[in-house]
Parts: C-alpha cells; sequence; structure tokens
C-alpha cells in the first residue's frame, strides 16, 4: 500500500476536488462536501489530508517517517489554520516574505497578515522546497495539483530563477489529462 | 444744351416747383445722371422735393447730410452701395434713396476733392469700372466738408419729418443717431457699433451684410480714440475671426482689445489659457480648490525639476491669471520667458506651448514683436473649445491629473479623454508621457481589482437569499420566503447595477426614495433572518465555528480544554448536528413569525447578545424592496455576517449595533467585541471592507474601517440628504 500527503485547502468544493483527485482511486461515497470528514476518511486508506501551510509544514517536519510515498500540493494554501499561526510560519514569513514583528499590536496584526497572503500564493511552492531540498524527497513524486492555471507562466518563471528543473506541467485542456 | 431744349427745361422745372414734390425728387435724380450730371442743382431739387414733403425726399436729404458730417461712415457704406446699386440697376429695381446720395457724395465730394476721377453712370452700370475705389473711400473720409452742406442737426431734422411720414428707413437711422431715446447724436463712432449690429442683423430698415457690419466695426478698432470703445470693437472682432478660424487676426485683434482694457478680451484670454492648461478643472464647480492642488502639486514638483518646460508653463497659467496663487504678472512672465528663450532650441518647429507662451510675453510684456502663432493654438480661443471641449484636447501635464483624481473611475474616464486628445508631448516631454501611461496602469490594477471585489460581494450578497430558498425548498415551502428571497436579491441586483454603471444615479434614487412603509427595523429583522438561513447553512458554517465550538464546550458535549485543529478533527459530527438543530430551530422560529425579541433571545443563547440602539427612533422611511432598502440590507449584511464571523468574548460581551445622526450624516455603528485569534483565522478574504469603501466613496458617504483589535468599531455614515 503506498502512502500519501495531499496538502490542500478545499477553497471550492471539496467534493468535487477530492473526486477530481482521487475519483479513480475511491468509491463516490467517500466524497462529501465537509473536507474534515474527507479527511478523517482517506486517512483511514493511507492519504493523510493537510487543509493549511502551517499543518502541511507539520506534517513535513515531523512525519516523514510514516513512509509517505507521494505529495500531492496545492500551490495557494492559507498560512495557517483555526488554532493560529506557529513559531515555524512566523520564522519563515521574516525571512522570506519580508515580515518584522512591530511592538504596536494593531500594526503587528496588519503586518503579519499582509505577510500571510503574500505566503499565500506560492505556499505550496515553500512545501515543495522543504521536501526536494532539505528533506531530499523524491521530486518525481510530487504533484503539484493547482486550481490556478494562469500562474502557469509564473510557476516556470519562478524555477528557472531557482536553477530548479521545471516539472512537467499538465492542463486541463491537455488531451492526456481529458 | 440748345435754347429751345433750355426754355423747356426752365418750363417743366417751374411746372415742377409750383406743385409736384415727387417730380422734383425725380428731377434731382436727372441731374446726377451721366448726360445731365449737375450735383448743384440735384441738391437744390431734392430740397425743394423735401421741403413740400416728399417722405423719401426727406430721407434722402437728411442721410445725405448725416453721411457728409461723417465721412468714415460715408465712406464705409460708398464701398457697399456700388454694389446694390449696380445689382439693382440689372433688375430695373434702383433704390433711388441710395443711388441719389451716392452720386451726389460722389459728385460733390469726391469729384470736386480732385482726389479721384470717376465716372458715376459707368459706375452705376458696371461695379467692375469703379477702378481704384478704395481710393475713392479713403478720399471720402478725408475729404473736407462742403462749405454750404448743412450738418447733423439738420439731417435728424430731415430724417425725423420723413419719420413723421412712416418712412422706415428714416425711423431705422433714427434708430441708430439718437442716444437711448435722447434728441442728441451720439458720436461717429457710437453710431458705427450700433450700425454694426443693425447690419449684421438685418434690423428693420437694414438688409443684413456682415460686410458693412464688421466694416462699421473694424474703423472703430483702428481709428477710435474712445479706448472703450476700441476695445470693445477689437474683441468683437477677434471674435468673429475666431469664429471663422482666422486666429492669427483673431488673436491680434484680442491682444488690441486687452490693450484697450477690455475686459471680455481679459477673460477669454484666461479661459483660453486655463482650458488649454487645466482644462480638466476649469469648468469645475470646485475649481479653486483645483486650482490651489495645482499649485501645490507644481510648487512640489518644481522643487526637484526647476527645467521642466510643463511645469513652469503651468505654474506661469497659475501666476498670469492668479489662480491657487496670488496674481502676478511677472512671475509669470518669467515663467513664460524661460519656455521661449531657452526652451525653444530643443524643440522642433514651433508647439502649442511655446505659442501660448509667446502670446502672453508679447501682450504682457511690453514686446511689440509680431505675434507668432500657430493654427492649433488660435483653436484654443474659440468658444467652440473654450465652451465644448471636444476631442481636441491637449493635456499638459496628465500625472497631475491622475494624482487629482483619487478615484479609479475618474482616472478612467480622464484615461479615455487622455488617449482621444492629441499630444503635445515632444522629445523632451517624453519622461512624462511616460509617467501618465504608468499612473494609469496603477489605476488600471486597482479599477480591475475593485470590479473584482464589487463581482465577488455580488455573488456573496446573493447567498443569503439563496440559502434561504435552498432551506425552504427541502422544508417548510413556504410561498412568502421565496417572494421575500426573490425580492432581497432582485433590489441588490439594482443597487449593484448602478454602483457598475452610474454612481450618480443611485445617489439620487436614494434620495428620492423617502417615502414608503418600510423603516430601519423592518430592514434589519428581514436582514437578520437572511444572515441567519446562510450563516446557519452547511455552507456557512465554517464562518461560525467557534459558536459551535463555545456552545459545545458550555453545555459539557466536549472538552472545555478543546483546541480548534481537535475539534475540527474530532468534532465536526458534533458541529454538523449542532447545525442541523440550529438552522431547523431558527427556520421553525421563522414559520412561527415569532417577533424580533423572541429572535433575537434565540441568538442571545446561542451566540452573543445583539443590543439595537436608535433603529426604532430614526424617522426614515422608504419602500419596501426599494433602493434604500437593499442599499441598507447590502450594509447590514456586511456588518452583521463579519460581527457573527469574528465575536469572540470570555465574558459573553454584547455586540451593539447602533443607528444615530451626527454632523448631518446618519451613522451606522457596530461595537463587536472580538479577540486576535478570530480575526485572523482567515475566514474572510478582506474584501467587504474593500466593498464598503468603494461603495461609500460612490455615495458619497464615510466609511471607518476598523483597526484590528479586540473591540473594534465599525461604522458607515450616510449624508442625511441621501435618506431623509
Amino acid at each position: 500500500m503506498s502512502y500519501f500527503l495531499w496538502v490542500e485547502d478545499f477553497e471550492n468544493s471539496p467534493k468535487v476536488t477530492a473526486s477530481n483527485v482521487f475519483g479513480g482511486v475511491f468509491n463516490d461515497d467517500f466524497f462529501v462536501e465537509d473536507k474534515r470528514a474527507i479527511k478523517k476518511s482517506f486517512k483511514n486508506h493511507g492519504v493523510f489530508v493537510e487543509l493549511n501551510f502551517q499543518d502541511g509544514f507539520g506534517f513535513i517536519q515531523s512525519g516523514l517517517d510514516k513512509k509517505i510515498d507521494y505529495v500531492i500540493l496545492d500551490i495557494d494554501l492559507p498560512a495557517y489554520g483555526a488554532d493560529g499561526i506557529n513559531e515555524h510560519v512566523l520564522q519563515l514569513l521574516t525571512d522570506f516574505e519580508n515580515y518584522q514583528a512591530h511592538e504596536d499590536e494593531t500594526e503587528d496584526e496588519q503586518l503579519q497578515q499582509k505577510a500571510c497572503a503574500e505566503l499565500k500564493k506560492i505556499a505550496g511552492f515553500y512545501l515543495y522546497t522543504k521536501l526536494v531540498v532539505e528533506l531530499g524527497f523524491p521530486k518525481q513524486h510530487i504533484l503539484f495539483c493547482s486550481n490556478h492555471g494562469e500562474n502557469t507562466k509564473t510557476i516556470q518563471e519562478a524555477f528557472k530563477t531557482a536553477k530548479i528543473s521545471l516539472p512537467k506541467i499538465h492542463q486541463k485542456s491537455d488531451a492526456d489529462v481529458q | 444744351m440748345t435754347e429751345n431744349t433750355t426754355r423747356i427745361q426752365a418750363d417743366m422745372e417751374k411746372q415742377v416747383n409750383e406743385c409736384d414734390a415727387q417730380r422734383q425728387f425725380e428731377l434731382a435724380l436727372k441731374y446726377v445722371s451721366a448726360s445731365e450730371e449737375n450735383p448743384e442743382l440735384a441738391l437744390k431739387w431734392l430740397r425743394q422735393s423735401a421741403e413740400n414733403g416728399y417722405a423719401e425726399a426727406q430721407f434722402t436729404l437728411g442721410l445725405f447730410y448725416l453721411l457728409n458730417s461723417h465721412r468714415r461712415l460715408a465712406s464705409i457704406l460708398m464701398r457697399w452701395w456700388v454694389y446694390d446699386i449696380s445689382d439693382q440697376a440689372k433688375t430695373g429695381t434702383v433704390d433711388s434713396s441710395k443711388l441719389l446720395i451716392y452720386c451726389l457724395i460722389i459728385q460733390l465730394i469726391v469729384n470736386r476733392s480732385g482726389r479721384v476721377e470717376l465716372n458715376t453712370s459707368a459706375a452705376i452700370e458696371n461695379p467692375n469700372a469703379i477702378y481704384g475705389f478704395p481710393g475713392n473711400a479713403s478720399a471720402i473720409k478725408n475729404s473736407l466738408q462742403i462749405d454750404n452742406v448743412p450738418n447733423d442737426e439738420s439731417a435728424v431734422f430731415w430724417l425725423e419729418r420723413a419719420n413723421q411720414q412712416n418712412n422706415i428707413e428714416a425711423a431705422s437711422w433714427l434708430k441708430q443717431c439718437y442716444q437711448d431715446g435722447i434728441n442728441v447724436i451720439p458720436s461717429e463712432n457710437i453710431i458705427l457699433m450700433r450700425l454694426h449690429e443693425a447690419y449684421l442683423t438685418g434690423e428693420s430698415g437694414f438688409a443684413k451684410n456682415e460686410d458693412i457690419a464688421f466694416a462699421c466695426l473694424k474703423e472703430v478698432a483702428d481709428y477710435s480714440e474712445d479706448d472703450v470703445l476700441a476695445g470693445e470693437a477689437s474683441y468683437i472682432l477677434a471674435e468673429n475671426c475666431f469664429e471663422e478660424k482666422r486666429y492669427r487676426t483673431g488673436l491680434g485683434y484680442l491682444r488690441a482689445a486687452i490693450q484697450f482694457e477690455n475686459a471680455q478680451a481679459k477673460q477669454r484670454l484666461e479661459k483660453a489659457y486655463l482650458s488649454f492648461t487645466f482644462s480638466e478643472f476649469c469648468n469645475r464647480d470646485d475649481a479653486k480648490q483645483c486650482y490651489q492642488y495645482a499649485y501645490n502639486w507644481l510648487s512640489e514638483r518644481l522643487k526637484n525639476d526647476t527645467s521642466s518646460i510643463e511645469l513652469n508653463f503651468a505654474l506661469g497659467v497659475l501666476l498670469a491669471f492668479g489662480k491657487g496663487i496670488k496674481q502676478d504678472k511677472m512671475g509669470a512672465l518669467k515663467c513664460f520667458g524661460i519656455y521661449v528663450e531657452d526652451a525653444l532650441d530643443s524643440i522642433d518647429g514651433p508647439n502649442a506651448l511655446k505659442c501660448f507662451a509667446d502670446i502672453y510675453v508679447k501682450i504682457f510684456g511690453n514686446n511689440d514683436k509680431k505675434l507668432e502663432i500657430i493654427d492649433d493654438v488660435g483653436l484654443y480661443f474659440s468658444s467652440e473649445y473654450i465652451n465644448n471641449k471636444g476631442n481636441q484636447n491637449y493635456f499638459v501635464l496628465p500625472s497631475l491629473v491622475f494624482d487629482f483624481y483619487d478615484d479609479i473611475n475618474l482616472a478612467r474616464d480622464f484615461n479615455r479623454r487622455l488617449e482621444k486628445a492629441k499630444g503635445i508631448f515632444h522629445a523632451n516631454s517624453i519622461q512624462r508621457e511616460l509617467e501618465w501611461k504608468q499612473k494609469y496602469a496603477e489605476f488600471e490594477v486597482r479599477r480591475t481589482k475593485e470590479l473584482e471585489e464589487i463581482m465577488s460581494m455580488f455573488a456573496h450578497k446573493f447567498r443569503s437569499p439563496l440559502d434561504a430558498i435552498i432551506y425552504n425548498t427541502t422544508h417548510d415551502n413556504q410561498p412568502a420566503l421565496y417572494a421575500e428571497a426573490a425580492q432581497t436579491m432582485r433590489g441588490l441586483l439594482d443597487v449593484f447595477s448602478i454602483i457598475s454603471t452610474d454612481e450618480i444615479v443611485l445617489k439620487e434614487r436614494l434620495k428620492q426614495d423617502n417615502q414608503g412603509n418600510s423603516n430601519l427595523m423592518a430592514v434589519f429583522g428581514a436582514t437578520l433572518d437572511m444572515i441567519m438561513l446562510h450563516l446557519l447553512s452547511v455552507s456557512g458554517s465554517e464562518k461560525i465555528q467557534q459558536h459551535y465550538m463555545a456552545y459545545a464546550k458550555a453545555q459539557g458535549l466536549c472538552d472545555a480544554d478543546v483546541s480548534y485543529k481537535i475539534w475540527n478533527d474530532d468534532f465536526f459530527e458534533l458541529e454538523h448536528e449542532l447545525q442541523n438543530e440550529w438552522q431547523q430551530a431558527y427556520a421553525h422560529l421563522l414559520a412561527e413569525s415569532a417577533n424580533l425579541a423572541t429572535r433575537l433571545h434565540w441568538l442571545e443563547q446561542r451566540f452573543f447578545k445583539l443590543e439595537l440602539k436608535g433603529f426604532d427612533s430614526a424617522d426614515i422611511h422608504f419602500k419596501e424592496h426599494g433602493i434604500t432598502a437593499s442599499f441598507l440590507t447590502i450594509l447590514l449584511n456586511e456588518i452583521l455576517v463579519n460581527a457573527f464571523k469574528y465575536y469572540s468574548s470570555k465574558d459573553k460581551q454584547p455586540v451593539t449595533l447602533q443607528w444615530l445622526e451626527r454632523d448631518g450624516y446618519q451613522v451606522l455603528s457596530c461595537r463587536n467585541p472580538s479577540t486576535k485569534s478570530e480575526r485572523v483565522a482567515q475566514k474572510g478574504s478582506g474584501r467587504g471592507h474593500t466593498f464598503l469603501s468603494a461603495l461609500a466613496r460612490k455615495t458619497g458617504s464615510v466609511f471607518s474601517k476598523p483597526k484590528p483589535q479586540d473591540d473594534f468599531v465599525l461604522e458607515f455614515a450616510i449624508a442625511n440628504e441621501l435618506l431623509i
């Protein structure tokens, strides 16, 4: 049995998104509108679902020993969930998104929100880098599944700038996908 | 002439002399003809006819005396009458008076003065034979008045006599000669000004003739010693030239008029400069504030860019006409002078800015040099441009206007005009052109974002009535609820449609919607029900998750230290149960038509206490589901949903929704207890506040965006005039 990590926020319909990705594997009963129910039922079948960047990042840092074979990443992910932000993500915002803690709480909250909004747009790439560069996870086992096809060019440019070989990008319009 | 002929003529004259005034007039005509030319005799018979009461003779004699007394006027009329007489001769309808006066003047004045030889009969038969006529005009003007011809008083005497016999032409001329009904002949300049008007409009007794009209004006403009009249005539001539697109001549007259201190000319100059330089500002009601803004803007820019052609030019215009700063002609000359002297070499050929600078320097800088004018500049002095700006606008400083228009739609409209406008940008202005393009690109990004916000909010606000419909379909299926939801959606469509097209219409419709059965309490009640049906639905549950969790903890349904993550992982089924139960319970309240107090009490048991202040005492009325109701629904929907989404209070502080009047505004405020963990829980996109800002801007309202703090206050103030 292969194990999957799927980091996906289900911004649109959870049922449709889950069905699009795992429709060929699971029965229709698996796909419901509550993303938390999806998370619970998928877990029993070796698919670990995390719903935001912070939880995905935490899973990768601490949970790869669960013998994850494949990772599916969304690109656009909320920085954190209802539990609030943790120190790892705060550090990442400081290192890469120009966030500097401010002594005024109101001001600080706004700065943090702004940095999180920036991170959200490319959160999946941070996870990819963490997996491939830091943890040596085989990049052939990573699949980006994003509903943001308009960012294809940006993705290509980002990989080029980072001197990372470009992954194969399948688009919904491609014949082999359809 | 034979002796027999002379005797017959003497007999005839004797006969005429005794009885027939008309025959006497005809005899006068006879003695100006080529074959019988004897102007003294002609004048004698004309007088005789007039004295015998022949009206046409009285008019002819009066006008002859008048023209003899006013040679400048005579010289103008003679020039054109010769053509009239010739034309009339061809059709056999010669105006006897005009012919007689013309011939008398030529024969008695011009020929006698020895300056010009003229064959009058040839002139009558063929105007082309009147060689050198301009010389004649000059000769008439410069001739000495013949001694035995009476002056103005006699002229008026005979014109009045003719007038008494209802001679229309005499009446018309008297009107020009009398000053404001007083029996005093005005100066020749005034007569000329009046004749200009008479010939221009074709007043009774004067065949419309623009050539004579403007010849009269030109005479005053060129030769009058009366500065006021000369200024007035010059200004009218300038206007005429502008309308005929003879800009070079027109500006010459405008300069003359300004030098004669003509107020209208100064005003025209000012309008032309302002229309050209500040075309976006000059016709606005708040133009004064706009110029003040422009002056401050220019002053700031010039600190870093002292040699900028456009900046100096624009500052020169403000100084020249005292806009945004005290009038300073020397300062203006300096600004324009820099342009004219230093900047011209760098520009290929003449251009609009150079011409404008040049015109000012030459008018106000004691510079007698000829104006250098190109047609493109002259255009800006025409009333067509000043009063009705078309697509021919030039824009000197687009970046100033973009900075001024801190509004996406205004900037967008401006850019449309800018794209259509002819450019004035030359080699050294490319940087500025790039600046406005960059500025516009920024506005476009903002515009697109705002449009996206509106679209997003549009979709968002539809969710509440849609959720109500969906729930109703699968549960009680009440027709009244369908109707209510449909009306709400229609109202929302109305508001969004108007907002995205014409905000002025929105304000007008709000103003007009001030009568009807609906009021604030009714809108609040309906909006509350609508958002509750949405928030209590499955799709809305994530937004109010903290309320389910807090309720479960309070009721002992889970441990008090359960975190959000654990709640989501292990208690989401419990959340489903609560969601389903609450949704049905609220729908049941609605089905039972529970009053507002009952519904608010139900809310307090599960969410928080919602305090309403000032809603029932506000004297605001409007139509049910009308534009005001829809507008307020959108506001309340946004504010109430946020209250539920971000509420958090350990000691169960209430949410306070208040309506009050303050400083001419109707203010809706919401005090909302919250905590950072709820605010940063990313339940929203932040678009709601952007949308409220846009809504405020489009309705002239004031939106105070709440600061992210634990007891945050949101305020939306609507001008009284829109609601009361």
